[in-house]
């Protein structure tokens, strides 16, 4: 194993000793020299699915936040644009609407190239995703129920 | 107190970068109030202009690379759907676009949350941001012009 699977194990080790001080269930496995973990969150409305992966070949953390619903297809357009104005308003991470599915999901990534990876750097992203993602599903399903429009994400 | 230690921990972080870059002979502009640097990198298909940017109270290294060219406002709906395509096959950083402007900005972060970032942190950041711009920037250009149709960017992007 080389130094940088050390380092990425070592955070992975990190990262599940903490979730399980928080008593937050989740799932873990490790394959190929990468180390994912999967936990759900309840925010204010809608289930928030959180995957990491601690990539020791790459060096990096990687979160994805797949929301619980996809886009219909008659609303495809709007919902690239909506997410394409959330974004324009976000410091980091992104959300992505995938045409082929609908499915919209909230992204984050961060590099440990050549350092030991920090649990502060996942506990920034888990909290920032977590703040964004519960900021803005509701209105992606409410855009998507047809009870908002693209307004309410220009404004 | 802890906003003493994170400005100091980016102006560590900025000095890191500044010697990476005069380390490799690189020429670029800095604006040091900011924390930022600008400079440009031959990419396969012309000039790839990056902006670095400490940013001090989120503890990031902001990587900006704003393309060349501006999607006109009878594209920005299907260009809003063909960044958002082309996000969905990245794993790091993303394709912004504004729909007020139809400026198109790849935007690339990482945290330096409690560490000191290593000149090989700069040097994949930058690597990363000019490999992606490469890969996409040209068939992105053409569609701004028009030289391809929405349909074929789109397939093109998902073959």
């Amino acid at each position: 194993m080389n130094d940088a699977n050390v380092r990425a194990g070592r955070l992975y080790r990190a990262f599940c000793a903490w979730l399980e001080e928080q008593g937050w269930p989740y799932r873990s496995a490790e394959e190929g020299g990468i180390f994912s973990v999967r936990y759900t969150m309840t925010g204010d409305d809608l289930a928030m699915r959180f995957s990491f992966e601690i990539d020791g070949r790459r060096e990096t953390l990687l979160m994805r936040s797949v929301l619980p619903f996809a886009l219909r297809r008659d609303l495809l357009a709007q919902g690239a644009l909506a997410v394409t104005a959330v974004n324009n308003k976000l410091t980091d991470g992104n959300f992505e609407v995938d045409p082929r599915s609908g499915e919209i999901s909230f992204r984050m990534s961060s590099c440990f190239c050549g350092a030991e990876p920090d649990l502060e750097v996942v506990k920034y992203i888990l909290a920032f995703s977590a703040m964004v993602v519960d900021d803005y599903n509701d209105k992606f399903l409410a855009l998507n129920q047809g009870k908002a429009d693209l307004m309410a994400f220009l404004q | 107190m802890q906003d003493e230690r994170i400005l100091h921990q980016a102006d560590e972080a900025y000095g890191v970068l500044l010697g990476m870059l005069d380390g490799g002979g690189w020429r670029y502009a800095k604006d040091a109030p900011s924390r930022s640097v600008e400079f440009a990198v031959k990419g396969g298909s012309g000039p790839i202009a990056l902006r670095l940017v400490i940013e001090a109270s989120m503890q990031l290294i902001l990587v900006y690379s704003p393309l060349s060219f501006r999607f006109g406002e009878e594209r920005r709906v299907d260009g809003a759907v063909a960044l958002n395509a082309v996000n969905c096959q990245l794993s790091y950083g993303s394709f912004d676009l504004d729909l007020s402007t139809g400026a198109v900005v790849f935007r690339l972060s990482s945290s330096i949350r409690r560490s000191i970032p290593s000149p090989q942190l700069y040097e994949a950041l930058i690597a990363a941001a000019c490999a992606t711009v490469d890969k996409y920037a040209q068939q992105l250009l053409r569609f701004s012009k028009g030289e391809i149709a929405f349909p074929d960017l789109y397939r093109w992007i998902n073959s």
